[in-house]
């Protein structure tokens, strides 16, 4: 495998999702987007605090790391 | 359709557009710092801050049983509607395709998510677009 390959899957996997929730948002019916599914992890504090975390960590190993 | 229109008009208002801005000109001034520096630890620190404290105000207010501000209320309720699985499906494939290439080498030919943010955050806009999105990942987390 080469890089361009690698590359070409990380562009498919990536226009995937962005497919999967271009459609949560125009067939709101048909599929959930991913603001839909963490919602009820939103709605119970141990989950909230964990997604938090988790962002903290995205920020932190990208930016100040 | 009411409450989309509503949400739309929201985003529109001053406090937002003035909000957008302020975000603007934090990740471009965020973009500038490098890593392991002071300055990208200040840059990054200060949203970990804010979040923390609006967070920790959202828990404080629940316990009370208070209403929230206006401000971190959703107008807009999510669908809970249709098929689940098709963005947990995309996720679960670019979590495994990460997980390959991270117990590959050499790097070069294995790229992971962080190793094509390294080559990308060279260049400054791009940094400050992935700043923004990572200002507004936090704020969507404590609006909801």
């Amino acid at each position: 495998m080469t890089r361009a390959d690698a590359l070409a899957v990380w562009a498919a996997l990536a226009a995937l999702l962005v497919v999967a929730e271009t459609m949560a948002h125009t067939r709101r019916q048909r599929v959930r987007g991913l603001w839909s599914l963490t919602a009820p992890l939103l709605a119970r504090t141990p989950s909230r605090v964990v997604l938090l975390l988790g962002w903290m960590w995205l920020g932190w190993h990208f930016f100040a790391r | 359709m009411r409450t989309r229109s509503a949400h739309l008009a929201r985003w529109a208002g001053p406090g937002h557009l003035v909000g957008l801005v302020a975000a603007l000109a934090y990740s471009w001034w965020a973009a500038a710092t490098a890593p392991f520096t002071i300055g990208a630890d200040v840059a990054t620190a200060i949203p970990l801050v804010a979040v923390t404290a609006v967070a920790g105000g959202q828990w404080w207010s629940a316990r009370r049983h208070a209403t929230l501000p206006s401000a971190l209320r959703r107008l807009d309720r999510p669908e809970r509607a249709g098929a689940w699985w098709p963005v947990p499906s995309a996720l679960v494939a670019l979590v495994g395709w990460e997980l390959y290439n991270f117990f590959s080498a050499p790097r070069v030919t294995h790229p992971t998510i962080s190793s094509l943010y390294d080559a990308a955050s060279r260049s400054h806009a791009w940094k400050a677009t992935f700043f923004l999105a990572w200002l507004a990942l936090g704020w969507e987390l404590v609006r909801r």
